[in-house]
């Protein structure tokens, strides 16, 4: 496949995001927007410990209180485990243990918000208080409080290739590392909601999630009930970075309205927003990572925990981030997956990439000062190109077997445009860092190791260049699909669950299948939550969304188009083969004009159509006729970004005053959009590495600073308004006209160029968040 | 719960310590309602009854004439920020207000309610206290004044009474000479409170010589401090004698005074290591517009 032979009219365009009116006039409705007639309000009764089991319920006095319309406790509801995509959740909706402060008791509802909250405030529970940890070290100790019935620990997890001792024996230099990382909070800036409304045995839940299919997969779990009886529809929910996905207060609802027989909306305060729902994981690296004198990597040894909260159950983490340094030929890598009386934690937006990727990334560029090589010279020599191998995790998730057991399931024909399995298909991170050091002027501005770029007073400043690498959406849990319907008229429906938020998948999804259909981007709509219309989708999860559902998408339309034209071949063009025909603004064409010149609407074969015994339908409509080669096993996306740091030694701030970005997605599909996604990261991965923490309180593990004004989140002015970024497009063979994904390489990028440019500012590295406070500390540490 | 409350507007200062006696201590006055508003959602004051003073366009000024600069309570930050030029000190002032908040809320913030907030942490008060302001209270019994260093009782606490209103800070310009002042805080984000800050105010007589030394440290005690051994250690020495190393010394006895504590924000070490950087490089500010040469 590789370069598109045909001019792209529609892909690689700026286009405008097709919510952009809706958003800038705020007219877009999120899920707190929504409202269904006759609805109550339903609040969540909290736990006030760390671990404890209910006793007793007394709901009395909230009985009494005017406009209280009922309760729901543990014991209304089914004790079925329930999942969320990837293990971010497992549990059940409400089992009468809370597992730490701000876990979900109960629920009720009333007739208005204010007095559903204060009906909550009147729920007596009495609790046995039961022993609580906080510490993953200490939750994996044989004696420790078990949070759940599983054990505190996964099964370790991991990537073990070559000989590590062979490749330690031929190191000239090792480097170790031991790093804490803390908490960081998705942070919403908008709130969410639910509302469940049955009909009979059937149920409506409205929602803002990314992932409406696996919600719907959630209810049907949690309920025991058949999944065609549960409608999704989510609604956009604004930047969530995997934080709505689905929630165990969307299952609550559920239950709520069919306890209290009666649509219910459960809506979220920005405190349980952040305090009850997710967050990232704490984690920790320990480890190490050596090289010969030459610069070349030797080994990898990586032991790596997560922290899963109460009722996260993940057992792994990107190692896409460890896979990028690939080139070195004996490594190993374990993760540990532990659960602790602290506020569930899972997937956020680089999941992994942020975390052990930067202690990858910290080594690397420990190891590169030993043999005195620059920090970009030294990623180039090691990091992967098209054609290298990939090392990548086995599923033991929702696929059965291995990988490879599916490669081989998949037919021999239907495999035969694949490119090669286990190796890098596409890109890598050389050209962006050529392209980048050049753009930042790198080569004169480096001036060493641990050497500040300018001095003066009590400033310093530093120059830093980051790497990240992530999978371009996972098969493991399920094919993306997606369905298209080409209307009477001529204008297309894509259908595909991805939910809206914010990332522009509305719109991208939409120009695939108009640059596939010859349609302009608006003739193309698209619905992206209601799980009635779509087909199952992973959701926008793992930057899966324009990788394998814009495959998806694009299969679709390209279905609808071989319909289309079989059709038009036969009614219009004297029955010619249909692969002589083609489509072009809104037209079926012949190849040849010369042969026939005519141009023929859609609109008119779709009348035809009616009207005409091929078919008693009168729209077509298309889904992929093909599976999808495994894309984990080839695909990848790549940042790599470039900063300078003002620190100032004295009181430990950091200043941004340089950054930037670029990043290799394949196929550019909306400059404008991409653009977006990569500056974003920049900003979310600059704050985890400067600011953004949760502090839990040590003896309850409840959350310090559940709110905007502790909890600091960079702004658009803390980030340098020049920062630029830049494209490399290395065309996929797979991914729909050459794209790929994008929106996680670019948040590890940033982290590491900052923590380099800090280090090389003062001398020190700083563990993250680099607060003002911990630079000054470090400072003052590694000069006593 | 969040109490309800009924809502009033008074028109003058008569009208709104009228109101403020008429309905009793759970009465609250609402200047821009910037702070009001959150302290109401997160039930931190429960007002039964709200005075809206917006209407109060008597007390909306910045005036200047030779004996200081008058401040009216109800002068938004915006309109502070915006009087940059018309004063040094309002210059100084100005960069503060650039420091607080967001536009947005500037333009309804007043300088008034960020004073009677009483935040230890707030932006204003520090440089206020260094610039030995006071401020003007007015009751039924008419207006009296306070010191800028008394008004302040308390986190959220202040001179002003049940049925009083805070109508204006006033900031004396010396007779002889000039006054210089500068503030300094740390912060992490563009929007953010200050961890820890720290305010001096400088006066050089004709005659070269230091004649007042003004020190303001905030949020690292629940009111804002001054430090007048350090500022008597500055007092009196020639401008042309003033060093960095003399700098430091007097930063150092003023940081001696403050009591900071452990947050979330920051812990106490950190915020009394900073408060003496943020009162040396206030000093240091205040001398170089001076034209001190350090
Ligand atoms: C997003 C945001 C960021 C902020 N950042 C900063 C910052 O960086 N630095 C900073 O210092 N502050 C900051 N603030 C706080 C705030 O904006 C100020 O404290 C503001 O100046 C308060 O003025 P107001 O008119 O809104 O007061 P209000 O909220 O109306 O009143 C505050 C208090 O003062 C009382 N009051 C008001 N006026 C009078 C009067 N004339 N007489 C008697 N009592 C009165 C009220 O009863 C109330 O108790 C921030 C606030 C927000 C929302």
């Amino acid at each position: 496949m590789g370069k598109q032979d045909k001019t792209l009219k529609v892909i690689g365009k700026g286009l405008h995001v097709k919510d952009a009116v809706e958003k800038v006039t705020g007219t877009i409705r999120y899920g707190v927007d929504y409202e269904v007639q006759n609805m109550a309000h339903g609040c969540i009764v909290r736990c006030p410990h760390a671990h404890a089991r209910i006793t007793n319920i007394d709901s009395s006095k909230a009985e009494a209180l005017p406009g209280f319309i009922g309760i729901l406790t543990h014991e209304d509801v089914p004790q079925n485990d329930w999942e969320s995509a990837w293990f971010n959740y497992r549990g059940k909706v409400l089992d009468g243990i809370g597992r730490f402060v701000g876990d979900d008791m109960a629920a009720v509802a009333a007739t208005t918000p204010e007095i559903a909250r204060k009906a909550a405030e009147l729920i007596e529970i009495e609790y046995e208080l039961l022993p609580a940890v906080f510490n993953m070290e200490k939750a994996r100790l044989p004696d420790a409080p078990q949070i759940r019935d599983e054990g505190n620990e996964r099964d370790p997890y991991g990537v073990s290739w070559g000989n590590v001792p062979a490749g330690e024996a031929a190191s000239d230099h090792t480097v170790e590392c031991d790093i804490f990382y803390e908490s960081q909070q998705y942070a919403p800036l908008g709130r969410n909601a639910c509302i469940a409304e049955w009909t009979g045995d059937r149920v409506n839940v409205i929602t803002s999630s990314q992932t409406p299919s696996e919600l719907r997969d959630g209810i049907h779990e949690a309920l025991g009930f058949p999944l065609s009886k549960i409608r999704v529809q989510a609604l956009p929910s604004g930047s969530s970075f995997g934080q709505w996905w689905s929630n165990n207060f969307m299952m609550i609802s559920v239950l709520l309205a069919k306890k209290i027989r009666k649509a219910v909306k459960i809506e979220l305060t920005n405190e349980e927003c952040m305090a009850t729902v997710k967050r990232r994981h704490q984690e920790r690296t320990r480890g190490s990572m050596g090289c010969n004198k030459d610069g070349e990597l030797t080994f990898f040894k990586f032991d790596h925990l997560i922290d899963n909260g109460g009722y996260g159950f993940k057992d792994d983490v990107g190692f896409f981030c460890v896979d990028m340094w690939g080139k070195n030929g004996h490594g190993d890598y374990q993760i540990h997956g532990i659960n602790t009386n602290m506020v569930t934690a899972g997937c956020m937006r680089g999941v992994g990439d942020c975390t052990l990727g930067a202690s990858v990334e910290r080594c690397a560029d420990q190891l590169a000062e030993q043999v005195g090589i620059d920090p970009v010279d030294f990623r180039i020599k090691n990091q992967i190109v098209a054609g290298d191998e990939l090392r990548m995790q086995h599923s033991r998730h929702n696929l059965k077997g291995e990988v490879d057991d599916y490669i081989k399931s998949v037919p021999e024909h239907l495999r035969k445009d694949w490119p090669e399995l286990f190796k890098l298909s596409a890109g890598g991170t050389r050209a962006l860092l050529e392209t980048g050091s050049e753009a930042f002027n790198w080569k004169s501005r480096w001036k060493g190791w641990a050497t500040p770029t300018h001095s003066e007073g009590s400033v310093r400043r530093g120059i830093g260049v980051g790497t990240g690498a992530h999978v371009c959406g996972v098969e493991f849990e399920g094919a993306s699909n997606a369905m298209v319907r080409l209307n009477p008229d001529g204008s297309a429906k894509v259908h595909a669950a991805v939910g809206r938020q914010g990332a522009g998948a509305e719109t991208t999804q939409a120009m695939v299948v108009a640059e596939e259909l010859g349609l302009t981007l608006d003739q193309v709509e698209i619905e992206t939550g209601d799980t009635d219309s779509c087909p199952w989708n992973h959701g926008s999860l793992a930057s899966s969304t324009m990788y394998r559902t814009g495959w998806a998408s694009r299969e679709a339309a390209r279905d609808v188009k071989n319909q289309l034209l079989a059709i038009a071949a036969h009614e219009f063009f004297d029955s010619v083969d249909p692969s002589e025909l083609d489509v072009e603004d809104g037209e079926v064409v012949h190849g040849d004009p010369g042969k026939h010149n005519q141009r023929i609407p859609f609109s008119d074969v779709l009348n035809e159509l009616r009207s005409d015994s091929l078919g008693q339908t009168s729209s077509i409509t298309g889904s992929p006729r093909v599976p999808m080669p495994p894309s984990t096993t080839f695909a990848r996306q790549f940042g790599a970004q470039f900063a300078e740091v003002e620190v100032d030694i004295e009181t430990g701030q950091i200043k941004l005053l340089d950054f930037i970005c670029v990043q290799d997605s394949g196929t550019v599909v909306n400059p404008q959009v991409l653009k977006n996604q990569v500056i974003g990261a920049a900003i979310c991965g600059t704050g985890f590495a400067i600011y953004e923490h949760m502090i839990f309180d040590e003896n309850t593990g409840a959350l310090k600073n559940g709110n905007l004004l502790d909890y600091k989140l960079l702004r658009c002015a803390d980030f340098p308004h020049t920062t630029k970024v830049i494209f490399v497009e290395d065309p996929d063979p797979v991914g729909p006209f050459g794209a790929r994904g994008a929106g996680e390489s670019p948040i590890a990028a940033g982290i590491s160029a900052v923590a380099q440019a800090v280090y090389n500012a003062t001398g020190v590295w700083v563990d993250m968040p680099m607060t003002p406070e911990r630079v000054v500390t470090a400072i003052k540490a590694a000069h006593a | 719960m969040k109490s309800a409350f009924t809502y009033e507007r008074a028109g003058s200062p008569a009208e709104a310590v009228a109101l403020l006696a008429k309905h009793g201590p759970d009465a609250m006055i609402w200047a821009g309602g910037t702070d009001m508003t959150l302290q109401w959602q997160q039930e931190k004051v429960s007002p039964t009854v709200c005075i809206d003073i917006r209407d109060i366009s008597e007390l909306d000024y910045i005036e200047i004439d030779n004996s200081g600069i008058r401040i009216g309570a109800m002068a938004s930050l915006a309109s502070l920020e915006r009087s940059a030029d018309r004063h040094h000190i309002l210059t100084m002032l100005s960069d503060i207000t650039k420091l607080m908040a967001t536009p947005q809320t500037r333009t309804l913030a007043t300088v008034g309610g960020n004073l009677c907030n009483a935040s230890p942490a707030a932006d204003l008060s520090p440089a206020f206290v260094a610039l030995d302001a006071t401020v003007k209270i007015f009751s039924a019994l008419g207006a009296r004044k306070v010191s800028m260093l008394d008004f302040f009782k308390g986190v959220n606490k202040t001179e002003v009474g049940p049925a009083e209103l805070l109508e204006e800070v006033f900031i004396p310009l010396p007779d002889d000479g000039d006054v210089q002042a500068s503030y300094k805080r740390i912060d992490r984000t563009v929007v953010d409170i200050a961890l820890v800050n720290g305010s001096a105010a400088v006066t050089v007589g004709s005659d070269g010589v230091i004649s007042k030394v003004g020190l303001g440290l905030g949020a690292v005690a629940p009111i804002i401090l001054n430090a007048p051994d350090a500022s008597a250690a500055l007092e009196g020495l020639k401008l042309s004698d003033v060093t960095r190393e003399k700098l430091a010394k007097v930063a150092a006895i003023a940081a001696k005074h403050a009591k900071p504590i452990t947050d979330v924000r920051a812990s106490a070490g950190y915020r009394q290591d900073m408060v003496e950087i943020m009162l040396r490089r206030s000093l240091e500010d205040s001398i170089s517009k001076h034209g001190g040469t350090l």
